[in-house]
């Protein structure tokens, strides 16, 4: 398995090749092949997100405002001596071409001095992702609402901003929709959100001549004590259109999951209107919630899933203290992910292939689960926070070192009959004979 | 051998014997030892060679396996700059109680100012939620924000919050001995204190150990010798203050100042108590063996 790391102490990216089995914080366990720290730039300058843009092409977004394209070169393991290490290749990190300055902290302040919950709110990028249907170009967000579109020329290995848009800030996620017939041709659709800035559905145009906000949720009605309920989507997943019979033509068609920090679990139907159709607390006192990734038949690259009806899906969220939960789409909780093993808050959750779910916190471990069942495979100590996680491969390098076995404390007793009756014979022999040497003169 | 090894079925006979058995194995080994101290009264080296050999175990020799305690801090400069944000300047700060504080943590407060550096300590208010208070603090060029927590008439915690942005730390504090219990102690004087961190080997221990690094100034009065000791040993960490003289070139002697208590990490959250990063859970105490810091 070859997973790439954000490590956020050092700021540095790290390639992690491990196999099933892998646990850091046993010694007996199998260890990781290679763990390699390469783009080191410090904490100031984290990385924040990434995207795979192929096998060997990476865009990375730095907490300094700064846009990579690194290139992934595969060298083959050069082995120490002593090490009998099968043989494997790693990857060398080079960066091609960068764009800097593309936060803005000081449209953040305003908006931390009006939070109730946070104290000081810094400018980072929040989504990278590939516009659907086309190669090169990008969708770039960030947490204090500039979306941009950015382009690489292969040929002349240059990254270039094309255009840039403002949103209402601030940002959790820009999540883009990627189900439709055809990638290829129309308008692409993206929703954001954020502290109390409620989703919202805008379209952008295929030549990025402009940024139309459609569609913006309604906030639910007051609670039974009536108070109004707070606005804070952190994470969005989008389903395919609604199909039924009854579908008005004039009125948008999007359905979509909303995780909000107040534990809710929204689904939304345009079609239905601008409320929620169903507006769920997962956890009790409004714990916050952090992350949302589907579980599901056929979930596309951005994450979506290609199903028209709220069911038959589940979802993997994380909250602020050291769980990683598994609903069902009816809000009733399936499985805990790391129950005992993690310590601390998940701050980033992936899928991969449907087949792993990749966890990374701020406990300083990377860990793989499988997605099912919810049984560790791996856990590899990072060094550092975990920002991001992405997994390359998923192959076996080389063949595994038989367990060691602790042996057991007690020795087994002796099975044959005749063994255990002369053991006994000679403890009462023994103790016969201290017994008269132990026995006490009689005071005179 | 236990003694439900004895394949004896009367319980009361099994017991009896058991008892006898170890009664005989006691005695043997006493004159052993006896015969073992005066063969090593007359060599010396045998001694040093019997105990160079036989080190007991103990639960901390004995710690399970921690990858991170060998491993050095990454970013290592970067995290030191987070918690040393104002360069030159000494530490700046501001101590309060939890809200309606009842007269033992008026008592603690006391006792912290005398100990914490460049303290103001703020009678806390109705009506203030911490964000607000952070923000005023951050105003006025605070650095660290330690909160003491009392229930019931008992002081029961203590927080630590780095500031601008974080970490904040929340600790249990428990074994207060107040100054005056403490036979023979000295008064302590203004002076900085020096400051000594004991056994903080994990990365969090490594943490623990940078916000009291971070506490108090870099530049202690040498002609003060006085020592605060935060020592942590199976993740209590003991607080305890001396000062110390050089009676001749070989001894050293030790008055204590108090006071003395005891703190045990229960929370690490990032920035103002925003994610956890590290949370005590009752289930950790299961495993006797396993250190968090």
């Amino acid at each position: 398995m070859r997973l790439l790391a954000s490590c956020v102490d050092s700021g540095s990216l790290k390639e992690i090749l491990c196999n099933v089995g892998t646990d850091t914080s046993k010694k007996a366990e199998i260890q990781p092949l290679s763990i390699r720290t390469s783009l080191s730039e410090g904490l100031k300058a984290s990385i924040d997100t990434l995207c795979l843009c192929d096998r060997y092409r990476i865009l990375l977004g730095r907490n300094n405002g700064t846009l990579e394209m690194v290139k992934i070169v595969d060298v083959p393991h050069t082995e120490e001596e002593g090490t009998q290490l099968p043989t494997f290749q790693v990857s060398e990190f080079e960066v091609l071409d960068s764009i800097s300055g593309m936060l803005d902290d000081s449209k953040l302040a305003p908006l931390y001095e009006g939070s109730k919950k946070r104290v000081k709110l810094t400018d980072g990028f929040v989504t990278i992702s590939q516009l659907p249907g086309l190669k090169d170009s990008y969708l770039v967000a960030t947490r204090s609402g500039l979306i941009s579109v950015v382009k690489w020329d292969a040929k002349e290995s240059k990254l270039t901003k094309i255009e840039t848009f403002e949103v209402k800030a601030p940002l959790e996620f820009a999540q883009l929709y990627d189900l439709g017939q055809d990638n290829s041709s129309g308008d692409f659709v993206l929703a954001y959100g954020g502290e109390e800035n409620s989703v919202k559905l805008v379209q952008l145009k295929r030549d990025y001549s402009s940024l139309v906000q459609v569609w913006e949720a309604k906030n639910v009605k007051n609670d039974k004590l009536d108070l109004r309920v707070p606005i804070w989507p952190v994470a969005l997943r989008f389903l395919r259109p609604l199909e039924s019979t009854d579908v008005e033509k004039s009125k948008l068609n999007y359905q979509f999951v909303v995780i909000t920090r107040w534990s809710h679990l929204g689904l939304y139907r345009t079609q239905h209107g601008r409320k929620p159709l169903q507006y769920k607390e997962l956890l009790p006192n409004r714990e916050p919630l952090t992350q949302l990734q589907l579980v599901g038949k056929d979930v596309s690259e951005l994450g979506n899933i290609f199903a028209t009806d709220f069911k038959d899906f589940e979802i993997v969220t994380a909250d602020t203290k050291h769980n990683v939960y598994k609903f069902d789409i009816k809000g009733k909780l399936q499985l805990k992910f790391g129950k005992t093993d993690i310590t601390g808050a998940s701050s980033f959750l992936a899928v991969h292939d449907q087949k792993y779910l990749l966890q990374g916190g701020l406990d300083r471990y990377a860990r793989i689960f499988d997605l099912q069942s919810g049984t560790r495979l791996a856990k590899v100590y990072t060094g550092s926070k975990v920002n991001y996680l992405l997994m390359l491969d998923d192959d076996q390098v080389g063949i595994d070192k038989p367990k060691v076995t602790k042996d057991k404390k007690r020795k087994p007793e002796p099975e044959d009959e005749e063994e255990q009756e002369a053991q006994n014979d000679e403890l009462w022999h023994h103790l016969d004979k201290s017994k008269q040497n132990s026995v006490k003169k009689a005071r005179k | 051998m236990a003694v439900e090894e004895l394949k004896i079925k009367n319980k009361q006979k099994r017991q009896q014997l058991f008892a006898e058995l170890k009664h005989q194995h006691n005695k043997e080994r006493h004159t052993m030892r006896r015969a073992r101290a005066k063969e090593e009264r007359e060599d010396t080296e045998a001694k040093s060679k019997r105990l160079a050999e036989n080190v007991p175990k103990t639960i901390e020799s004995m710690r399970e396996y921690d990858e991170t305690v060998t491993q050095g801090i990454e970013g290592d400069e970067d995290d030191l700059m987070q918690y040393f944000n104002n360069k030159n300047e000494p530490p700046k700060i501001l101590l309060t109680t939890n809200v309606n504080a009842k007269k033992k943590a008026y008592e603690f407060a006391n006792v912290l100012i005398e100990i914490l550096p460049n303290v103001t300590f703020i009678k806390r208010k109705f009506g203030y939620k911490l964000k607000e208070i952070v923000d005023i603090c951050n105003r006025r060029g605070f650095t660290d924000l330690v909160i003491i927590n009392e229930d019931k008439k008992k002081v029961t915690g203590l927080t630590f919050m780095h500031l601008p942005e974080g970490p904040s730390f929340y600790f249990k504090i428990s074994s207060y001995v107040e100054v005056q219990k403490i036979v023979g102690h000295g008064r302590p004087t203004s002076h900085i204190p020096e400051l000594i961190l004991n056994n903080f080997q994990t990365r969090l221990g490594k943490t623990v150990g940078r916000l009291f690094q971070s506490i108090f100034p870099k530049n202690p009065d040498f002609e003060g010798r006085q020592v605060i000791t935060l020592h942590n040993q199976r993740d209590y960490i003991f607080f305890r203050r001396h000062r110390y003289v050089f009676r001749n070139e070989e001894k050293v002697g030790l008055q204590e100042l108090g006071p003395q208590f005891t703190l045990k990490l229960k929370r690490l959250q990032r920035g103002i108590k925003e994610e956890t990063e590290w949370e005590h859970r009752p289930e950790m105490d299961k495993e006797k063996k396993k250190f968090y810091l």
